[in-house]
């Protein structure tokens, strides 16, 4: 996970839309405060939701809301295979301490915390009497300084808050514009993940696994299955048809082994069952369009 | 049909007819408060029915709470209170725990008390009262029983073995996760939130919440009071909440009407912006029934809890200098609440740090110099921290106060020792600076945060005394009438209900809380031992069992 911080105007849209348009090859999910200043190409969102967009591409937005729990659930349940997810942070938040929600949710690691810098405004901001001292924050506490709206300043006034940024942060800084997506998705190992990524514990290594059958399932059998995957399996998505309903598909959603979604779908029938699992142990897991 | 209630005295709450012996109602509304002699002209065109049962006790308006969140509490009640300090509630009266020997007691009694096998949650662990705790002491006590310890700030839990089995947690996929040493089975902050999304299905489901509300219900009637404000509707769901409140606080056997002030930036987030928020705050009016009501009030926040230190603070700040954290960015404040301002909207801001009462200030002043306003209903919520220099701003713009005084009963001692000195920690609520100013002022219990019981804040409101029994900031101490009407009729003008509540005249809703002493014979000093006997809410009689 990358963190992105900065206050309200200091271009985290606009960094943000920047990855969205050139990232390759990486599935992202980005976490936003709201959905109305992200700028996604219509041809390229496949389906959208109230809280979520997904995009043809794979990746996938989603609204924080202001419960980021809530938005990482959905987030397992809506994207199964993810390389990496932005967080973008409320203006006044402390992004390391944010990234810490990545520290603590299984399944994540914390890559950078990344502060835009607005030039034009940053040394009014630190002086600000409500939130100063938390910019003066967010300034020191991160990885990388992402300076922007550097076209609104002279060469000698960018010169001079470069100066006055060294003096109060030791962060190493780069214009935002001229920073590519890759540096940002790296896993740099963040001052601020606090644990050495290679043999971290917490980060267990996870297994995928997929099926596919044309043949309708039982439902009581397809469901002694499912019961069976509750202990190894951290997420599941996929379609299935039952025999009983020959001509309906299923939408199946699981989330840390427990079905969340088990809904009619409009995919056509004739494509048959196809099922994705992310797990632990998986290789004990029958493929159940072959029972 | 009249009937008439008389009593050894009625205390009225309104000035300029202060008291009484007998008060006359038909159909829940008060028809004339006074004396029994001069009832004659009603009883001449209409029967009657004497009601002598309280004719040796004393008579007030029903007690008004304007700030609780009954979903919260719901989620928090149906577990076992083992806490540092008293809690009083009808069905028990928690003692004080204190010293991790006594806290180890009440453990196992719990674990004797309940059949094998059983879960077993409890709510009000603290170090500072209790000593450590670990999942292995939990294994110790409660073997195979699936056990949660909730912390008294509510950001830490504790689950032993068999609940992270039940849980279907796997210790092993947890090791070395921020914020979760599962080691000790302790859960907090992000950690805390990853486990709630596991225990959500047990203290989310319906059962559950609806025995919460059923002991909501019982601890809100045993305070004597008969209105209560939910002063953030949709804090977890606006849905989840509204129809736990249809099933449980709409029925005929619930002694009290809700104010319904809904939660802007949950609305916002569910609706698109604030602009689509206000328009979904209106349609919630729509909803109104006899005892939920929605009005032109809306609830904002500023800064972090007061319980957990984030509150955010002016200069010189937390003495180990940490900073407390805002709730939403300051411009995005500004901007969301002149939409509903411009729209008429009473804003109710919780503010519990001098920074945070200092951008409501600001904001309101913005505000009044851009679309001026009378009367306008800007109410700021806790009023932790704040200086005399606020107070003097906030009566010239037209605010009002809602304090919770529980936090310098708790916390006052505590604060000056390990948080922001003294000088700051025993000003915390400073009321008698509002009485003194004349803004309008009431006070609340924030419950789940502190006990609802009206009655009780109004002893701390006067006396300024601490859990440790010292008088702190006595210079804040309020008048005894002022505290008094700060639980009746100022409380009902803070919700916008004192035309139908607060007071004891004709025409209002007869509204009464039952009290077996007087509260201007026994003083100050005496409020926090007077018993409710007995509430009427709109003319039904609903007696208080023992305590």
């Amino acid at each position: 996970m990358t963190v992105i911080a900065g206050y309200l105007g200091s271009g985290k849209t606009t960094l943000i839309n920047r990855l969205l348009a050139t990232q390759q090859g990486q599935r992202l999910a980005v976490l936003v405060n709201d959905f109305g200043e992200i700028n996604i190409d219509a041809e390229l969102i496949d389906s959208a939701s109230e809280r979520t967009i997904s995009l043809t591409n794979g990746c996938v937005c989603c609204v924080i809301g202001d419960d980021l729990g809530m938005a990482l659930k959905t987030l397992a349940a809506d994207a199964v295979q993810l390389d990496h997810v932005l967080l973008e942070a409320s203006g006044v938040a402390d992004g390391a301490r944010l990234g810490d929600i990545a520290r603590s949710w299984p399944g994540y690691c914390l890559a950078q915390v990344v502060t835009l810098v607005d030039v034009s405004r940053i040394r009014t901001l630190t002086n600000d009497k409500f939130i100063g001292r938390h910019i003066h924050r967010q300034l020191t506490e991160c990885d990388r300084l992402l300076l922007s709206r550097i076209d609104l300043v002279s060469d000698a006034a960018l010169a001079d808050c470069q100066q006055w940024l060294k003096s109060v942060s030791t962060v190493p800084m780069a214009p935002a514009d001229a920073t590519m997506p890759d540096e940002l998705l790296s896993i740099s190992g963040s001052p601020f993940s606090g644990e050495s990524l290679d043999d971290s514990p917490g980060h267990p290594v996870l297994e995928t696994v997929s099926f596919t059958g044309e043949k309708p399932l039982s439902r009581a059998e397809f469901e002694t299955w499912l019961a069976e995957l509750r202990d190894v399996v951290l997420r599941a998505k996929g379609f299935v048809v039952f025999a009983e309903a020959p001509d309906q598909s299923y939408l199946l959603q699981l989330v840390d082994g427990a079905v969340v979604e088990l809904t009619p779908h409009s995919r056509p029938a004739d494509l048959g069952g196809s099922l994705l699992l992310i797990g632990r142990d998986l290789s004990a897991i029958a493929d159940p369009f072959r029972r | 049909m009249i009937e008439i209630y008389t009593a050894r005295k009625i205390l009225t709450m309104n000035p300029s007819w202060p008291e009484g012996t007998a008060v006359a109602v038909r159909d829940g509304q008060i028809l004339e408060v006074g004396d029994l002699a001069d009832f004659g002209p009603w009883l001449a065109v209409d029967e009657h029915q004497l009601i002598d049962d309280f004719k040796d006790q004393v008579i007030m308006p029903g007690l008004i709470d304007p700030h609780l969140h009954p979903l919260m509490a719901a989620v928090l009640l149906p577990m076992q209170f083992i806490t540092g300090l008293e809690w009083r509630f009808p069905w028990e009266t928690v003692p004080a725990t204190e010293g991790p020997a006594a806290y180890r007691q009440a453990l196992e009694r719990a674990h004797d008390e309940r059949p094998a096998g059983e879960r077993f949650l409890t709510w009000g662990y603290h170090a500072h009262w209790h000593g450590d705790m670990s999942r292995q002491l939990l294994d110790e006590i409660f073997a195979d029983r699936p056990v949660v310890v909730w912390q008294r700030s509510f950001h830490e839990v504790y689950l032993n073995t068999a609940m992270l089995a039940e849980l279907g947690i796997d210790p092993e996929a947890l090791k070395g996760r921020h914020q979760i040493d599962i080691d000790r089975g302790h859960f907090y902050e992000n950690g805390l939130s990853y486990a709630i999304g596991k225990l959500n299905p047990i203290i989310m489901s319906e059962e559950w919440i609806d025995f919460g509300l059923k002991r909501l219900k019982q601890l809100v009637h045993f305070g004597g009071q008969t209105t209560v404000g939910d002063m953030a509707v949709g804090l977890f769901d606006v849905e989840l909440e509204w129809q736990a409140a249809l099933r449980n606080l709409e029925q005929p056997d619930s002694p009290f009407r809700v104010r319904c002030v809904p939660h802007a930036v949950r609305l916002a987030a569910m609706h698109g912006d604030h602009d689509q928020g206000l328009a979904a705050a209106r349609e919630l009016v729509e909803r109104n029934t006899d005892k939920l009501q929605f009005t032109n009030k809306i609830k904002f926040f500023t800064d972090g809890a007061f319980f957990s230190q984030l509150a955010l603070l002016q200069e010189p700040g937390y003495i180990d200098g940490h900073l407390g954290e805002w709730l939403m960015p300051p411009e995005a404040y500004e901007a969301a609440t002149r939409i509903y301002w411009q729209a008429g909207y009473e804003i109710h801001v919780h503010c519990t740090g001098d920074l945070g009462v200092e951008l409501a200030v600001d904001t309101l002043a913005k505000l009044q110099a851009e679309h001026p306003r009378f009367d306008h209903g800007y109410t700021i919520e806790h009023f932790g921290f704040s200086t005399p220099e606020q107070v003097t701003r906030i009566k010239a713009l037209g605010g009002q106060v809602s304090a919770n005084v529980y936090y310098l009963h708790e916390l006052s001692h505590a604060y000056g020792e390990a948080g922001v000195g003294v000088e700051r920690a025993h000003q915390a609520a400073r009321i008698g600076s509002c009485e003194r100013a004349g803004i309008r002022w009431t006070l609340h219990s924030d419950f789940p945060m502190a006990p609802a019981l009206s009655l009780h804040s109004a002893w701390v409101a006067c006396t300024r005394e601490n859990c440790e029994g010292e008088v702190v900031a006595g210079a804040e101490r309020v008048s005894l009438d002022a505290a008094l009407r700060a639980i009746t009729i100022d409380a009902a003008a803070v919700l916008g209900l004192e035309d139908v509540t607060g007071s004891i005249r004709a025409g209002k809703s007869a509204d009464f809380a039952v009290l077996d002493k007087d509260p201007y014979e026994v003083g100050a000093a005496g409020l926090k031992d007077i018993n409710v006997v007995a509430t009427v809410f709109a003319g039904d009689v609903f007696p208080v069992s023992a305590g």
